[in-house]
């Protein structure tokens, strides 16, 4: 038997490797298409009437985690703790976007669980969910002080992913802003 | 009456109804051109649907947005362009032809180039091997 013979088996395991990888794979999760660029344009009606709206622009001056989130998202219920305590520890500036949802809920759902928020946009539509290329909720940016989008991250927000990949970005950026200011 | 005149009654009268369609027209036509550029946005949530044919609410908030830009008077490819912008190359039902996307798009050809090239080759061993074995 000739080593041809063995070709159709060598190209059934390839296959099986090539589909077996693409499994391990989660094309749910999208890259954002925005990291490392400025924050999207937008101005969106805040969560309580009367307050200002909150801008694209209102994003600047110091680090700041844009969180989507709504009173209708279970996985929200989650992280939310952690938000809670990541505010009242590390003291970070928390802009929420409270999308899809209705005003009530949104208020209510805040009552019982604590507002970690400065200030939160009201969603209805999606407008601004769209603009950000948010897939679901929810998903939390980093945002620098200059208004650069440095990561987003799809799901809950859990200490690990704030200590290996939140806050070491928060360095870097820190780090070469500073220098570009010596500079 | 003057011939003249009867005629340009006539022609008022006849055009009476397309001129009042024109607004209602214009509708027809957003949905339209909605419907045709909701075929070619994939559901970023659903994956393997267009947004026109998923029920998702984001689809839908998407077909919404879709509208808006349509009437706000951009064109199929600014629109498509504003959610590529957002959601990358995978919000596109048909992937645009680059580099990248090579293989995708032309792989198939590989995969039968490479089945003929085995096939034929294949054939004229096997036959050598028939030939080896009518001479053993």
């Amino acid at each position: 038997m000739s080593w041809k013979a063995f070709l159709p088996l060598g190209f059934f395991v390839a296959l099986v490797a090539i589909f077996g990888i693409g499994l391990t794979l989660k094309p749910q999760e999208l890259p954002s298409e925005f990291i490392n660029k400025p924050v999207p344009e937008f101005e969106i009606e805040n969560l309580v009437e009367g307050e200002p709206p909150v801008t694209s622009a209102s994003l600047r001056g110091e680090f700041i985690l844009l969180n989507v989130f709504g009173s209708w998202c279970r996985t929200c219920i989650i992280e939310h703790p952690y938000l809670m305590q990541l505010q009242a520890e590390e003291g970070i500036h928390m802009v929420g976007l409270d999308w899809r949802d209705t005003r009530e809920a949104a208020r209510e759902w805040l009552a019982q669980r604590g507002n970690p928020y400065d200030t939160i946009g009201f969603d209805e539509h999606s407008e601004v969910a769209i603009g950000l290329g948010v897939t679901g909720a929810p998903e939390t940016f980093l945002i620098d002080p200059t208004g650069m989008i440095r990561y987003k991250h799809v799901g809950e927000m859990t200490p690990e992913i704030w200590h290996n990949i939140f806050e070491p970005l928060i360095e870097q950026y820190s780090a070469t802003e500073t220098t570009e200011d010596a500079a | 009456m003057s011939i003249r005149a009867v005629l340009l009654t006539l022609a008022v009268l006849i055009n009476l109804p397309a001129l009042a369609q024109q607004a209602e027209l214009d509708d027809a036509t957003v949905a339209e051109r909605t419907e045709a550029i909701s075929q070619t946005l994939r559901c970023v949530v659903c994956q393997n649907q267009s947004i026109a044919d998923s029920n998702a609410t984001l689809a839908e908030d998407m077909r919404r947005l879709v509208e808006a830009r349509v009437r706000a008077g951009n064109s199929d490819d600014d629109v498509r362009a504003y959610m590529q912008e957002r959601y990358g190359d995978f919000v596109l039902m048909s992937p645009p032809v680059k580099p990248e996307t090579w293989l995708l798009w032309f792989g198939p050809l590989l995969f039968v180039g490479g089945g003929l090239i085995w096939f034929f080759t294949s054939a004229r061993g096997a036959r050598d091997d028939l030939d080896e074995d009518d001479e053993a």
